[in-house]
């Protein structure tokens, strides 16, 4: 409710008149003159960076056939893995070609355009020397993931691999090489490809592929007639050899599965195409034979909750799932356990800095120092941006302490590091300009009149913990956008996330007002 | 690679490093002239002689003061259509960058709201220096939260690392690029902090406002 009350709001305030996305993104192609199509950019050679800065690779080649076949100008769009179904619900792009495998749960928020295009299964890459030889081996070991990639699930229930998972495969990657992860799990064919730099030398790709899939464009829900645009222009492309033409051309070879493909859609009878559409206006099933899978259970929603979801719109079936209710269970204990170390740090940091520093305007020239040097380290981690904090210490003073010792440095110890020194920096200002306004009163009387001050910025820290999802912590935030990626509905998923947190700070400060009355 | 020739190559992407800073200085300023146009119009209604607009700024205020917004972020991202139409200029595509614009508007509406009745309880002016000082002051911190806007697909400064890391490829050169952006924030911070001092120094009998205790994150 609160979380709806909100959303009304922001769209008032903001004056917006929302509309939603066009009923025919065809007709609004047509019309503008251009089709948006989101790609991958860190996936050389599927989408990658040039080194001019456009973006090049199999899947922007086949968005510019796309685009030439509509007779419209391209744009293409970075996408993730973790953002690429969103950003299309959201209308960010018309199309994604972004290496996505065909699930079930994912055509439940998109079209996803057969024929397939492309298809892998999942491999580990590790270091050389590691002794993992089956899938078994990784049970309880912790494996470096991309966040919204369709496999992660599997690995996790099948396997029981103890997640690792990064917004990137850049950040993966990294990862991988400072021995956050045994190996990081990912789709073979684009292991193969960075196995293949000079810069992996050091590692091979292991264990046999798992969970093969088929690869498919995406457009949205109602979007038939440009999906069918594609259809036909796929259908074409496997049957006269482009697709094996251009998979030649970027990865100098072709694959089992495109040479299938090909054969199967340019069979003839009688000098006529089989793979053509019938009288239904659809391919024949002989046609269609790559597969689509399926990454969870479903669950037959109770009465209860089908009536809930048909007078509100709340569709909570997402908690059926008792692996959803599982990790819902741990990230919200996870949260809560960042948020509590992150107060009491902040606290003590802000605190006992404020102290020092206090003390050091009558003490010797060595206190002074001291003072100068803390304040200068607060004034450090008041200016740069905490996100930026926690990918510097994560990928760099961890990885070099780990290099040097073989300590790893725990990713929840990081996070509550960085928030604790930024809310302690605040904490600190505020508890010493209280004492220096009334030295005589003491310290205690100091803290007592900042404390105001003193709670807000508490508060504050609380509601930016959602951060470490940037660095692989799991919790709330990074559950919230696993289920969305999976299917859930995404109105229920982000209402229950913005009431958990508003109930999270209400309950921060009723905490801290005690304690002020207790202690104070 | 050595640490002179990462240096070198983060020198020759500095450009488009820089541009990316462009954005979180874009997403800022919306944040700022949003929230303080709806800030106001909260504190308004807070110190209005009606019971009832007192009651409903205090409830929107008290609201907008403890939504986290890296989480409206995601939320925004998610919920918000990719085009709107707007009254009398039609219809507009929203990109991730206004989002997060708005999202981080959210919590300076908060700020705005109680430094407008807190002026107003103390007699002071809305405008005075302690005022202008705060609000510069939290302009500062938004731009240091406006770091986060590349989770939801902002093509700023941090993405714009990240990008550099990827396109270079690299070993070991992501966390210098992070580094880099970092000190972009930092050079910032400290040319806002030294504008601030010799506006303090001009106005040596300036008291600093209690809003601007709220300093720390957005």
């Amino acid at each position: 409710m609160i979380g709806y009350c909100i959303k009304l709001m922001v769209l008032a305030l903001a004056v917006l008149a929302a509309e939603s996305a066009s009923a025919d993104t065809l007709d609004d192609i047509s019309a503008s003159g251009t089709m948006t199509v989101g790609v991958k950019v860190d996936y050389g050679p599927w989408g990658h960076y040039r080194p001019d800065g456009t973006i090049d690779g199999f899947e922007p080649d086949l968005a510019r056939l796309i685009a030439t076949d509509l007779g419209v100008n391209l744009r293409l769009v970075p996408v993730t893995s973790a953002n690429r179904l969103a950003r299309l619900a959201q209308g960010d792009v018309d199309l994604v070609v972004a290496t996505m495998g065909d699930t079930e749960e994912r055509r439940h928020v998109a079209r996803l355009i057969t024929p397939h295009y492309y298809a892998s299964g999942v491999r580990l890459l590790m270091p050389y020397g590691a002794a993992l030889d089956k899938w078994s081996h990784l049970q309880g070991r912790s494996v470096c993931l991309v966040k919204g990639a369709y496999q992660n699930r599997h690995l996790i229930e099948t396997w029981m691999v103890t997640p690792v998972v990064f917004p990137s495969l850049t950040d993966a990657g990294a990862a991988l090489r400072q021995g956050r992860c045994v190996g990081l799990a990912y789709d073979d064919t684009l292991l193969a490809q960075i196995a293949g730099t000079r810069d992996w030398s050091g590692y091979k790709i292991s264990l046999p592929p798992e969970f093969a899939t088929s690869w498919a464009m995406a457009v949205r829900l109602p979007d038939k007639r440009l999906a069918r645009r594609i259809e036909d222009l796929l259908a074409g492309w496997h049957s006269d050899g482009t697709l094996l033409d251009l998979e030649n051309k970027w990865l100098g070879d072709t694959s089992n599965f495109l040479e299938d493909q090909n054969a199967i859609w340019s069979q003839t009878a009688k000098g006529k195409r089989i793979c053509v559409r019938g009288p239904d206006g659809d391919f024949p099933e002989a046609c269609m034979t790559s597969r689509v899978i399926r990454t969870g259970q479903s669950f037959a929603a109770p009465e209860w909750m089908a009536k809930l979801t048909g007078a509100t719109g709340i569709d909570p079936a997402f908690l059926l799932d008792p692996f959803n209710r599982g990790r819902i269970k741990a990230a919200l204990g996870n949260t809560l356990l960042i948020v509590g170390l992150s107060l009491a740090g902040a606290s003590v940091i802000g605190i006992g800095a404020a102290r020092l520093i206090s003390r050091s305007s009558g003490g010797n020239r060595q206190a002074r120092i001291t003072a100068r040097i803390v304040g200068s380290g607060l004034a450090l981690a008041q200016l740069t941006p905490p996100i930026l904090q926690l990918y510097i210490l994560f990928f760099g003073l961890a990885a070099w302490i780990q290099a040097s010792t073989g300590y790893q440095v725990w990713t929840l110890a990081i996070a509550a590091s960085v928030f604790s020194a930024y809310a302690g920096a605040t904490i600190s200002a505020l508890v010493v300009n209280a004492y220096r306004a009334a030295p005589d009163a003491g310290f205690r009387e100091a803290i007592a009149t900042a404390f105001d001050g003193i709670v807000a910025t508490l508060v504050n820290i609380a509601k930016a913990t959602g951060i470490a999802s940037a660095i692989a912590y799991l919790d709330t935030i990074t559950v919230a956008g696993d289920l969305i990626a999976e299917g859930a509905d995404k109105a229920t998923v982000m209402n229950l996330l913005l009431v958990f947190y508003l109930v999270l700070v209400m309950a921060v400060m009723g905490v801290l007002n005690l304690l002020k009355a207790r202690l104070l | 690679m050595t640490i002179a020739a990462k240096l070198s190559l983060l020198l020759e992407w500095s450009g488009y490093i820089a541009g990316g800073f462009v954005a979180n200085l874009a997403i800022s300023a919306l944040a700022m002239v949003l929230g303080t146009l709806v800030g106001a119009g909260l504190g308004a209604l807070r110190t209005s002689p009606s019971l009832l607009a007192q009651q409903g700024g205090g409830f929107a205020t008290s609201l907008v003061r403890n939504v986290p917004s890296f989480v409206l972020m995601f939320y925004l991202a998610v919920m918000l259509p990719q085009e709107a139409s707007l009254p009398f200029l039609g219809s507009h595509v929203i990109q991730p960058w206004m989002k997060a614009g708005l999202a981080l508007a959210i919590p300076v509406s908060g700020f705005v709201s109680d430094a407008w009745v807190g002026a107003r309880r103390n007699g002071r002016s809305l405008f005075d220096s302690a005022a202008r000082f705060a609000w510069i002051q939290y302009g500062m911190i938004v731009v240091m939260a406006s770091a986060t806007a590349s989770v939801i697909g902002c093509d700023d400064i941090v993405a714009r690392a990240a990008r550099v890391a990827a396109i270079t490829d690299v070993q070991g050169l992501l966390v210098w690029c992070y580094g880099y952006a970092a000190a972009w924030f930092l050079g910032f911070g400290l040319v806002v902090k030294l504008v601030l001092a010799s506006v303090r120094i001009s106005t040596p009998r300036h008291r600093r406002s209690g809003s601007d205790k709220r300093a720390g994150t957005v």
